[in-house]
């Protein structure tokens, strides 16, 4: 088990009280898995990775009851201690690239300064000049062609595509144990997708790391995950191996995620309408009692107005009283 | 009529553009960023453009809302170059929509601003009228007009996208221009917002062009496509003809690299 978390509870401090923004999150990542967290915007995916890294002020409050890293018991360090140990192992790709970029140094200074000198793995003699050689190669592995132009150039010059492919390139260059991704390869096009997402398979097999893959779309990237957990308003609402919740989705959050991609729904013809849920997304501070999705759910009953316990399925489990696709699961039993 | 039949919406002919790159003292260099671009639009119809990053696909949409100037070639609407037109009637024609509501739409404004501004500039309409015309719109687009009054960043981002599409459609364009961040919002709202698109063509019979990489979702929507590469034309025709039976090799190679291993698709 490289990362095991349990009860993580996140509160954000508003003028009057604190707002319960996520409650009763686990999250375990076996070694060599790919584990993915996946929801729709303001669900909180950022707020987690800010409160599992440490970064935060004084404006969230963050307590859980067990937190281990790789045989590591930080659960009663400070915020600071904390960060120090996670920040030498795990790397992060922020979502908007070019605001995690500083904007007044060139490419290639930021580059060779994240690469501290445990990154050197060679010969003591290669030493001279390795951080360029190490920049350079990890630069055309991303797939940028010209990198004399790029390493001298500032943030504001490249497109918003390639800062993030940079970021990439950072994160990757450090060998991280962990790597956190959120949403790295939105608004890419496809031929730099399969860029990014062969890399991030070779990372994970040959160097043997670990991912959290954190997007909101389970369209490009489905079946480099291994674990899906399905999150909405702090919550989780499904989870389990890739092959289950795409194909039998439970929870009719996850089957109107799937529904929502056109390519995943056969039943549709050229300029048919999609078929969304009703509604917006509710506010933290309005979350409605019980099942989160209730006001917004299709299937929606009295019931609902309590919260659902969980049921737990072959590899998973699921919070709701109405699921979905259960002739489907039990037929392959 | 007869003779207006005959006439396309949006016609582009042989459009091109260069930028002089200059860099010390005598190093000169042209750089093509779009050359020899043609095509035509009806009314009703989906123009989808697409091609890898650089390939001049924002520089087309720019050209055609008209804060670029082509240096060849010309836009043409009902047959009338775009550069004739006067600024009032040209805003009447296109329109942009900026899906990337959160950076397009100024937070220290109410909503009510917003909507009035291009009416006050670009129409002589009274205040009554403005009044009226901004509730219809805000009634078009599924939001109440008590909304008007607040800032937007006490909407929500559903509600924002409604609010991008109501300063879109104020003028009634007949040509609606969408960028391609349409694919950086998350599943549920793009597909909220392919919706109201083709909501809005099915009534009021706006001419599409829009920016998308993702094949899944150009199949859906798309009438005509458009590949660019490094500002040439490469392919344009039937989208339904291309992607299934691709010829050029741009074409082919765009759609092998979106049918890759990492998609799955479920067994329904």
């Amino acid at each position: 088990m490289l990362l095991d978390i349990r009860n993580l509870s996140i509160q954000l401090r508003s003028e009057t009280s604190y707002i319960q923004v996520c409650k009763n999150f686990d999250l375990m990542i076996n070694d060599g898995e790919i584990c993915s967290l996946v929801g729709s915007s303001g669900s909180g995916k950022s707020l987690i990775i800010n409160a599992i890294m440490g970064m935060y002020g004084h404006d969230m409050k963050v307590t859980m009851d067990y937190f281990k890293f790789r045989d590591m018991d930080l659960t009663n360090l400070s915020v600071a201690e904390r960060r120090k140990i996670l920040s030498s192992e795990v790397a992060i790709i922020f979502q908007e690239a070019r605001a995690s970029l500083d904007p007044e140094l060139p490419i290639g200074v930021q580059m060779r300064a994240s690469l501290g000198s445990h990154c050197f793995d060679d010969k003591w003699y290669r030493w001279p000049f390795w951080r360029f050689r190490a920049v350079n190669n990890i630069l055309h592995k991303v797939g940028i062609k010209n990198t004399k132009q790029i390493l001298r150039a500032l943030p504001y010059q490249l497109s918003e595509v390639l800062c993030q492919k940079i970021i990439i390139a950072m994160a990757l260059s450090r060998k991280p144990k962990l790597l956190i991704a959120d949403s790295p390869i939105s608004g890419m096009t496809s031929t730099s997708q399969v860029q990014i997402l062969k890399l991030f398979h070779s990372y994970v097999e040959n160097s043997k790391g670990t991912m959290l893959y954190v997007t909101n779309d389970l369209g490009p990237a489905s079946n480099l995950m291994d674990t899906i957990k399905m999150l909405y308003c702090g919550q989780i609402v499904e989870s389990g191996p890739k092959e289950q919740v795409i194909n039998c989705p439970h929870h009719p959050f996850t089957q109107s995620m799937i529904n929502a991609i056109p390519e995943f729904n056969r039943q549709v013809k050229l300029k048919m309408k999609l078929d969304v849920l009703k509604g917006d997304p509710p506010e933290f501070t309005q979350t409605p009692i019980g099942c989160p999705l209730g006001p917004r759910c299709p299937h929606a009953d009295r019931e609902c107005n309590t919260m659902p316990p969980i049921v737990k399925t072959k590899n998973g489990f699921f919070r709701c009283y109405y699921p979905l696709n259960m002739e489907k699961d039990n037929e392959s039993k | 009529m007869n003779q207006n039949k005959h006439i396309p919406l949006l016609q582009v002919k042989n459009l091109g553009l260069t930028i002089k790159n200059r860099k010390y003292l005598f190093f000169r260099k042209k750089v093509e960023i779009l050359k020899d671009i043609n095509f035509t639009l009806e009314k009703g119809q989906t123009l989808v453009l697409t091609g890898d990053a650089g390939s001049g696909k924002s520089s087309l949409l720019h050209i055609l809302n008209n804060p670029d100037i082509p240096h060849t070639g010309e836009v043409l609407v009902y047959g009338k170059p775009l550069k004739d037109y006067e600024r009032r009637d040209r805003v009447g024609f296109i329109r942009l929509l900026s899906s990337d509501y959160n950076n397009a739409i100024n937070p220290h404004k109410r909503v009510n601003f917003i909507l009035e501004q291009p009416l006050k500039i670009n129409t002589d309409y009274s205040t009554v009228q403005r009044d009226y015309r901004i509730d219809r719109i805000l009634e078009y687009v599924g939001l109440s007009s008590s909304i008007k009054y607040s800032h937007p960043g006490f909407l929500t981002s559903n509600q924002m996208l409604r609010l991008a599409f109501a300063r879109a459609l104020v003028m009634e364009p007949e040509i609606l221009l969408v960028d391609s961040n349409i694919e950086k919002l998350d599943a549920q709202l793009r597909s909220h917002c392919l919706n109201m698109l083709l909501d809005c063509q099915e009534e009021k019979e706006t001419a599409l062009v829009i920016c998308l990489n993702d094949i899944g979702l150009i199949k859906h929507i798309a009438d005509n496509i458009l590949v660019l590469s490094q500002g040439r034309q490469e392919d344009y025709g039937n989208a339904k003809f291309i992607i299934s039976k691709p010829e050029k090799e741009i074409t082919k190679r765009l759609i092998q690299d979106y049918n890759n291993e990492y998609r799955i698709r479920p067994e329904r």
